[in-house]
């Protein structure tokens, strides 16, 4: 071999192997199991966010990153679906449920070092009105007014017994007015066009919340990252940083978590999550709050529009098999309410699969041999980490089986939520996101409402149910439980959906931090986790 | 004119048939690949060779490769095997119709634009350059999602990406063809711009069309599969490798779902590989004078 | 030979051309490619809104709650906020206007100019892929090298094998294997991110983790940062390895063969010394220019390896931009890899031209 040629290899296998020299020394505090810097906090979960200024949120990242560093009136504790005085010491309720007064706690103030006031509360709330953007409708028919620097007055045109839990939304943090008037911000009627603090949130350390921890890096991409609020007025962050992190493979949320890259795993599905369990990884779960369901169109050029075509589907389709595909934590849903709202129905009341009623449903349809289509979202994890494809395949052979012919159409996210919503589809597979736990979230599915206009069905369709919805929504106090169940149990057997199953989202996290659990909302709060 | 062979005699028998397979046909990596081809059409054609069937569940969801089930099984409960050998007909006939729409395409193009020159060359070749600038894979994404997701859209989004290089080769061709003797003294002889195109340019121009078509079947095939990976060519349940290899990648201990796709797409395309290399080689001079000239 | 991306083999868009005439000198030339390269891009723009007439594309779907999206006042503050309310030729002339003036429009996706999108997640592309052709280049010369020295003997062969199953590999399941193999089987190597989440990324000087960290001095983030790249950048380099090999083994056996090095061989040097001075000096023009091919190569194949690697660079950026149907971060990303893909070939152009007498600029 010529010399030069041997140098050149020698070369570049010592290039070679200082670079895996350089590397095994840069790697090894990835490698160690648990042994993190200490302080520091990192999750990881499937990224799905747009921005942190809290008028705007309604992205589960944001939502997530924003219970560290804001605060809202209200929280939910723990795993308990009841609000807590946060932001607000305490509230009255006025008997018609239209009146709502909150005092203040005296000792809160932002990062910034100022005290929150009824200005603040009166301004982010405002200011979330009428920027409208996603969650704006949280605040419709609501008005705030101060009484005092420590007082808020609430008054909504309708009874809104779910007031308090609105208040818990991410959405409803409070900032500090006089910062965000500041960088340009306004809460005044035509704030759509006339806010400019976007810039103001991602800003790090901007100190306009109140949160134990300030925003220290916001990358939608790859991380968002947290540092302690040194000026907390509610005791002392548990960690200096928390640096929640994009990792969309479950897989590699797995493997992260078991090699103490990560604390905690947010995105890992119930199939995969149930056999984590160790000497040094705890495994909670808790039931979605939301039903994942089929949604059949009423609408005359689909096969669907036939109501027996409709009852030989709820009917036909193999409940349990559904059930195993989604992984361990699924259960059935009786209702389109789930378990943990009022007004949800026992998992004994779902509907029992009969493949030899629903075969004969489709013939007497004359249904037999139609082809079917039916839209979902192929690209859509965010449901406790469920694969919509593998679901979807299951639902096509089983309705098969009893007749019907099923054309799969998996689309993007984007464009198979844009045909729902267009009232495009024959079949589509959904779930709705609540954004707080009250039932009354869940009224958009009656005839003439939202979903079920999307699907073609009316008020007219069906009057009764539509009256059980009204009576459900001005309903107040001891009588709302009654009043759910009832237009529950009439949704179930009327409504053109078929109730799929409850998921259970998952939480993988390192045992050394003691107890991790959902908030009701199936999301993490990062405040309210401990060393 | 003929030149008398010298007067040896001709041995009889298979040497004398071996003669007559061309010397680049006979190298190990062609014979390889044809028997890998071969092998694979057999499967396309034989329906029978399927132990199962590759829609219906037929045994326990996401087993590790056994007796019963060779190839294990995916999270419906159906033959992994069965599923695989049942995509070859998609990846691999679709692969080839890419090929040979983008073909097809570029030849139109690039014998207008070089037979007619002018500014009919300049858009044609403007269009191309565009094509070739837009980042393919990003150009093909948005069609498939705009389009909506389908074999028959991949295919066309590929395509669309693929035909540049065609029209580039065939458009050199007919520029160095275009006046040479038998061209003109047909033209002079009053026949007509399309029968010169046809009757003069195109068999000319096929053969090359023809090997550069071979050289990027392997790749169309792997395009496409990298579509359908992306959630934007076939739907299931029909199987196709890529997409196959994209639902394994949520069950990444069950390795047997990734391996047996990726092992498939590896030798199919590795065949085409093979055939298409040593053609390269027998034809490179012819080739390489495409490639130089087609700027 | 040709790798997953759509590039057929005779993709070689500014090979010089040898034999052409000389016309003007390098100030017409650089004119000339100034100005075709700006048609070409003008072109992207062009392309990437006529997808929006084909299908029309409503952001606010992805962008708003479905509660929102009931509310016209909300979709209308939406639309107004981003330019949507106007015709589409409209909305087409605004932005080449903005384009003007470096502003490229907002993305839809994450609400921030898709200039300042562009520019973070650039660099780490840009590490990933330069880091990929360095590996890509230095295995396949020196293999190829060695090919073309003992050619048609065993080395030739295997080399050959090499580069062919190289080129059959589906990028995205290579990524899957090894990240599989070396991450969760062997645990040798991270799977996922640029570098220890633990870890700040150091101050932001290029943007690349490796360089920023250097000039920093912090060691352990350096290590971090190159642990990191070498599984995807590995996967990235098995792609373009074949081409390269196998160009350099067929332009070190063309200039093995060529005029000079005979003549060097009659003058009585050495057979080695022949292969380094003159064979292999002038195939590296021809190196040179598939190396930029094969880097153009790789700015397409990031769009899979990223997305395995949760890389978060212009790959995972193009792929959200194109199933949300996202139309300025589409044309954003289109523009930005379509101008280093027109940079890198022109340098590759200039410098091969340097390097290669034979070879004159057209």
């Amino acid at each position: 071999m010529s010399k030069s040629h041997v140098l050149r290899a020698t070369a570049a296998a010592a290039v070679a192997s200082a670079v895996m020299a350089t590397a095994a020394c840069g790697s090894n505090s990835s490698v160690a199991p648990a042994a993190q810097a200490p302080g520091v906090l990192v999750i990881d979960q499937a990224f799905t966010a747009q921005s942190i200024d809290p008028a705007t949120i309604f992205q589960v990242t944001d939502s997530t990153v924003a219970t560290g560093i804001y605060q809202t009136l209200l929280a939910y504790q723990g795993g308990v679906a009841e609000p807590k005085p946060l932001l607000a010491s305490s509230y009255d309720v006025s008997p018609d449920a239209k009146t709502f007064t909150f005092k203040l706690d005296e000792r809160a103030h932002f990062a910034d070092g100022k005290k929150v006031t009824s200005d603040d509360v009166v301004f982010s709330l405002n200011r979330l009105k009428n920027l409208q953007s996603s969650p704006a409708y949280l605040m419709e028919g609501l008005t705030v007014s101060a009484t005092d620097a420590g007082t808020v007055v609430i008054k909504a045109k309708e009874a809104a017994p779910y007031l308090p839990h609105i208040l818990t939304s991410t959405s409803t943090s409070i900032v500090d007015a006089e910062a965000v008037r500041k960088a340009g911000g306004t809460d005044a009627a035509d704030a759509s066009t006339k806010d400019d603090a976007g810039k103001l949130f991602t800003t790090p350390e901007n100190g306009v919340g109140s949160g134990p921890y300030e925003l220290a890096g916001y990358d939608t991409n790859s991380q968002i990252t947290l540092v302690r609020n040194k000026d907390y007025w509610g005791g002392e962050a548990a960690y200096d940083k928390i640096v929640v992190r994009n990792v969309t493979n479950a897989q590699q949320q797995k493997s992260n978590v078991e090699s103490g890259e990560s604390q905690i795993a947010m995105d890992i599905p119930g199939r995969i999550a149930d056999g984590m369990k160790s000497n040094g990884l705890t495994v909670s779960s808790s039931p979605s709050p939301e039903v994942l369901y089929l949604a059949m169109s009423n609408d005359a050029t689909s096969p669907t529009s036939d109501p027996k075509v409709r009852e030989a589907i709820k009917v036909g389709l193999d409940y349990d098999q559904l059930l195993t595909l989604a992984g361990a934590g699924a259960k059935r849903a009786a209702g389109i309410i789930p378990s943990k709202m009022m007004g949800a129905l026992p998992e004994s009341d779902a509907v029992k699969t009969d493949v030899e009623a629903a075969k004969a449903l489709v013939k007497e349809a004359g249904a037999t041999g139609k082809t079917i289509t039916f839209d979902y979202a192929n690209d859509y994890t965010r449901l406790a980490g469920i694969d919509y494809n593998v679901l979807a395949q299951g639902v096509q052979s089983q309705l098969e089986a009893i007749g019907l012919k099923v054309k799969l159409n998996p689309t993007p996210t984007s464009t198979s939520l844009q045909r729902y919503i267009d009232g495009k589809t024959q079949i589509a597979l959904w779930s709705w996101p609540p954004d707080y736990i009250d039932p009354q979230n869940l009224l958009v599915f009656g005839p003439g409402d939202l979903i079920g206009e999307r699907n073609d069905w009316t008020a007219a369709d069906d009057p009764e149910v539509s009256e059980l919805g009204k009576k459900a929504q001005g309903s107040t106090g001891a009588d709302r439980e009654a009043a759910y169940t009832a237009w529950n149990q009439a949704l179930a057997k009327n409504g053109p959906y078929a109730y799929l199953l409850e998921p259970s989202f998952f939480l993988v996290y390192a045992s050394a931090l003691g107890t991790v659990t959902h908030d009701p909302m199936a999301n993490l709060n990062l405040a309210q986790i401990t060393r | 004119m003929t030149i008398t062979e010298p007067a040896v005699e001709k041995p009889a028998g298979p040497q004398r048939r071996a003669r007559r397979i061309p010397g680049w046909m006979r190298r190990p990596g062609v014979v390889l690949g044809v028997l890998i081809l071969v092998a694979w059409a057999a499967v396309m054609a034989i329906p029978a060779l399927r132990p199962y069937s590759s829609t219906k569940t037929v045994g326990p969801a996401l087993s590790a490769p056994d007796g019963q089930f060779l190839m294990g099984t995916d999270a419906l409960g159906r033959d992994n095997l069965s599923r695989v050998l049942d995509g070859a007909s998609t990846s691999v006939l679709n692969g080839l119709a890419i090929v040979v729409l983008a073909a097809a395409v570029g030849t139109f193009v690039g014998l207008a634009a070089g037979f007619f020159g002018g500014w009919i060359d300049e858009i044609c070749m403007r269009l191309a350059d565009l094509v070739f600038a837009f980042p393919g894979i990003i150009l093909a994404m948005a069609v498939a999602a705009a389009l909506g997701p389908s074999v028959r859209n991949a295919v066309i989004a590929a395509a669309i990406s693929w035909w540049p290089g065609y029209a580039r080769a065939v458009r050199s061709i007919v520029l160095s063809l275009r006046e040479s003797e038998f061209v003109l003294s047909n033209r002079l002889s009053g026949v007509g711009p399309m029968r010169s195109i046809v009757v003069d340019l195109l068999p000319a121009v096929t053969g090359s069309v023809l090997v550069l078509a071979m050289l990027d079947i392997g790749g169309a095939i792997l395009f496409l599969a990298g579509l359908s990976f992306l959630g934007l060519g076939a739907v299931p349940p029909a199987p196709e490798w890529g997409s196959m290899i994209s639902g394994a990648v949520q069950y990444f201990d069950q390795w047997w779902l990734a391996v047996a796709p990726g092992a498939a797409i590896i030798s199919v395309v590795l065949a085409f590989n093979l055939i298409g290399d040593a053609l390269r080689d027998r034809l490179e001079p012819r080739l390489q004078e495409i490639q130089g000239e087609s700027r | 030979m040709t790798s997953d991306i759509a590039a057929p083999v005779d993709a070689v868009p500014a090979t010089p051309s040898t034999g052409a005439a000389r016309r003007g000198g390098y100030g017409r030339y650089l004119w000339r490619r100034a100005l075709t390269s700006l048609v070409t891009l003008w072109g992207i723009t062009l392309v990437s809104f006529g997808l929006s007439v084909l299908v029309p594309i409503n952001p606010e779907t992805t962008n708003l709650s479905q509660q929102a999206l009931a509310n016209p006042e909300a979709v209308e503050a939406f639309r107004a906020k981003f330019g949507l309310d106007a015709p589409v030729w409209e909305q087409y002339f605004n932005y080449l206007k903005g384009l003007l003036h470096g502003d490229l429009g907002i993305s839809q996706q994450t609400g921030r100019a898709v200039s300042s999108d562009l520019t973070s997640y650039a660099p780490a592309t840009l590490e990933l892929v330069l880091v990929a052709t360095v590996m890509s280049l230095v295995l396949g010369i020196v293999i190829g090298v060695v090919a073309a020295y003992l050619r048609n003997r065993w080395p030739d062969h295997l080399a050959r094998a090499i580069s062919l199953i190289g080129v059959s590999v589906p990028t995205y399941w290579l990524a899957l294997a090894c990240s599989s193999l070396f991450f969760r089987q062997l645990g040798w190597l991270p799977g996922s991110g640029r570098l220890d989440p633990t870890m700040t990324p150091p101050p932001r000087v290029t943007g690349f983790y490796t360089i920023d960290s250097l000039l920093a001095g912090e060691w352990s983030s350096f290590g971090s940062a190159l642990s990191h790249l070498v599984l995807p950048a590995s996967v990235l380099a098995v792609s373009t390895l074949g081409m390269i090999l196998r160009f350099t083994r067929s332009s070190v056996v063309e200039g093995l063969g060529s005029d000079a090095v005979k003549a060097a061989r009659a003058k009585g040097l050495s057979s080695p010394r022949v292969l380094v001075r003159y064979a292999v000096r002038l195939a590296s023009s021809q190196i040179i220019t598939v190396a930029a091919l094969s880097f153009g190569f790789l700015l397409a194949a990031t769009v899979y390896v990223e997305q395995i690697f949760s890389w978060g660079g212009l790959g995972q950026y193009a792929y959200r931009a194109s199933t949300n149907l996202d139309l300025t971060a589409i044309t954003g990303v289109s523009l930005a890899i379509a101008v280093v893909f027109l940079i890198v070939n022109f340098l590759a152009d200039v410098l091969s031209s340097a390097l290669d007498p034979r070879i004159l600029l057209r």
